[in-house]
């Protein structure tokens, strides 16, 4: 962690707010959340701003010119129907979106007022910041349950003890099913609990961003309610954003809803407002099931 | 209305299940029949050669009286095919990981892999011709014939079996994986040795294993890289034998005791590869229960 890249990324340790102007950089890992003070249970996390964002899949445009902000320690939902650019949203956040072969993409990303997109930015320190839990739950399976909570902190050169992966499961609402079977391969189980144990995983290290890309849509009702809970808890220590085509999930997890349309945000605001007064006719039309 | 009845299965369809049944219960059969006889055939010849001493004896190479062991060619075979193991599944698995993760879908990835499925088609004994003419008639190393040139000559033919079965494995790892270690910020190359090939592992060591037989078998490679020697080398610059290069030897003999000598060594090498397999098999289950 030489570089100055990582640091930028990485919010001051201190449990006062910091004033988001004045970001400077820190030790690398943050101390207090390590030891007792981690038990604290809020956190102030870092605001997402979208400026401009373009996308592309080859010649597909996918994202045209998005502006979008994301407040912190709150959670926002995206929607829009399908190929509308939600997943390519989150995706461009953590710059997974240019892991596919042929995608790039323009504009600004700002942590804070750290631009994930700048000059000679490393992406593994960006995506060190900004935990991501997948459509499908993917622990790694030839891991148990406790190297998969760890494996993030492994995969970073970090070292982990004990409390770290408890700390993460009991964030996660996952600790007191599996504390006796921690060595247990973590495919063994349900997928409603493989969900949590990647949101386990994407927590335990300790990320101010927590991108959220249709995490319920392969589970059944009671898995789904139980991840919709955690959003909740998850709010006081990290900044949500969560895409989903579910608008009854919307309407029950999100402060702020943005609906997303062919590339294009629509509308933004609180979900209260989105769901039953939007400004714009498309939102009107898509949120009460005319289309998409 | 009155529920509708459900017709019985015709007759027809009966008589044809059971045609394809049987045919295919004939075919596995059919298979099944050589496969049996070899291992008759080897355990009725070679058993009766086997002893402690066929094991711990070079082979005398004298026509008439003791014909000796087989230690000799075990050795030889083991340390070449150790050798050439040691090269070939770092190269292979090391190209088969450029291929999958780095290079994919690169014009010099399509080159390669399009060499690899040449050099898999090449016949052995091409592999044993490269090697004489550039290491052996040259003298390189100050020797002619030896062990190492043996176990170039196997390396080469285990390269491409390594790289494409582990390419093949590579590619089945979901992408979902990669993934999930990216987006925690592994860096690439900790993604490619702590996720995919630990995930990949059962299916890269199968493929090593089939590497490794195929070149314990291989007589026509060796017979002229390492020769064929009486007494046991333990020196790569030495000329070595082998297992198939000593049961090719004395199958020809007009002589019952170096044709049971054969039979013998053919039974210790079929008995080595299947010790290697469920070697293999019981650290992979030990693995995956942790």
């Amino acid at each position: 962690m030489s570089d100055p890249a990582p640091n930028a990324l990485r919010r001051d340790v201190s449990p006062e707010p910091i004033p988001p102007a004045k970001h400077q950089p820190v030790a690398p890992v943050r101390p207090a959340l390590r030891g007792a003070a981690a038990d604290a249970t809020e956190r102030l996390a870092r605001a997402v701003t979208v400026e401009r964002l373009n996308a592309w899949y080859g010649e597909q445009h996918s994202i045209k010119d998005l502006t979008l902000s994301f407040a912190p320690n709150k959670a926002t939902a995206l929607i829009g129907p399908s190929g509308s650019g939600k997943s390519t949203v989150v995706r461009c956040i953590n710059r997974m979106h240019e892991e596919i072969p042929g995608a790039r993409a323009g504009g600004r990303v700002l942590i804070d007022d750290a631009d994930v997109y700048g000059p000679g930015v490393d992406v593994v320190a960006v995506r060190r910041a900004i935990g991501m839990v997948f459509q499908k739950p993917n622990p790694f399976p030839t891991m148990s349950i406790f190297d998969n909570v760890a494996s993030g902190l492994r995969l970073t050169s970090r070292k982990v003890g004990h409390d770290d992966v408890e700390r993460a499961l009991r964030g996660a609402g996952l600790w007191d099913e599996v504390k006796d079977r921690l060595a247990k391969p973590g495919i063994g189980l349900s997928g409603g609990q493989q969900q949590r144990l990647c949101i386990a995983r994407a927590l335990a290290v300790e990320p101010d961003v927590l991108l959220m890309d249709e995490p319920a849509s392969a589970l059944d009702p009671i898995s789904t309610l139980k991840i919709e809970e955690l959003v909740e808890e998850l709010k006081r220590t990290v900044t949500i954003v969560i895409v989903t085509h579910n608008m009854q999930q919307a309407a029950r997890v999100a402060d702020d809803t943005a609906f997303l349309l062919d590339g294009e945000l629509v509308e933004v605001g609180a979900t209260e407002r989105i769901f039953t007064n939007p400004s714009d006719s498309r939102t009107e039309e898509y949120v009460t099931g005319k289309f998409g | 209305m009155s529920a509708v009845a459900f017709a019985p299965i015709s007759a027809r369809r009966r008589r044809v299940d059971k045609l394809a049944r049987g045919g295919v219960a004939l075919l596995t059969g059919v298979a099944l029949v050589p496969l049996a006889l070899i291992l008759y055939y080897l355990l009725k010849q070679g058993l009766g050669a086997i002893s402690v001493r066929f094991f711990t004896t070079d082979p005398t190479g004298a026509f008439l009286g003791d014909p000796g062991g087989i230690k000799s060619a075990v050795v030889g075979t083991v340390l070449m095919v150790g050798l050439a193991t040691a090269v070939a599944v770092p190269v292979g698995l090391g190209v088969a990981i450029w291929l999958v993760e780095f290079g994919r879908g690169s014009k010099l990835a399509h080159a390669v892999r399009y060499f690899i499925d040449v050099m898999t088609g090449v016949p052995s004994i091409v592999f044993g011709l490269f090697v004489y003419i550039t290491l052996v008639l040259a003298g390189v190393g100050g020797s002619s014939f030896a062990g190492w040139k043996g176990s170039t000559a196997l390396a080469l033919l285990m390269l491409p079996i390594v790289t494409r079965s582990a390419e093949v494995v590579l590619l089945l790892v979901p992408n979902a994986l990669r993934e999930a270690a990216y987006a925690l910020g592994a860096p690439r190359w900790k993604t490619v040795f702590r996720v995919v090939l630990p995930t990949a592992l059962p299916g890269i060591v199968t493929g090593v294993l089939l590497a490794i037989a195929r070149a314990a078998g291989e007589t026509a490679p060796l017979l002229f890289t390492a020769a064929v020697v009486n007494a046991t080398a333990l020196n790569f610059n030495d000329r070595m034998n082998s297992l198939p290069a000593l049961i090719f030897q004395n199958v020809g003999q007009a002589q019952d005791r170096l044709v049971t000598i054969a039979w013998g060594a053919a039974l210790t090498l079929v008995a080595m590869i299947l010790m290697l397999t469920l070697l293999a098999r019981l650290i992979q289950r030990r693995s995956r229960l942790s």
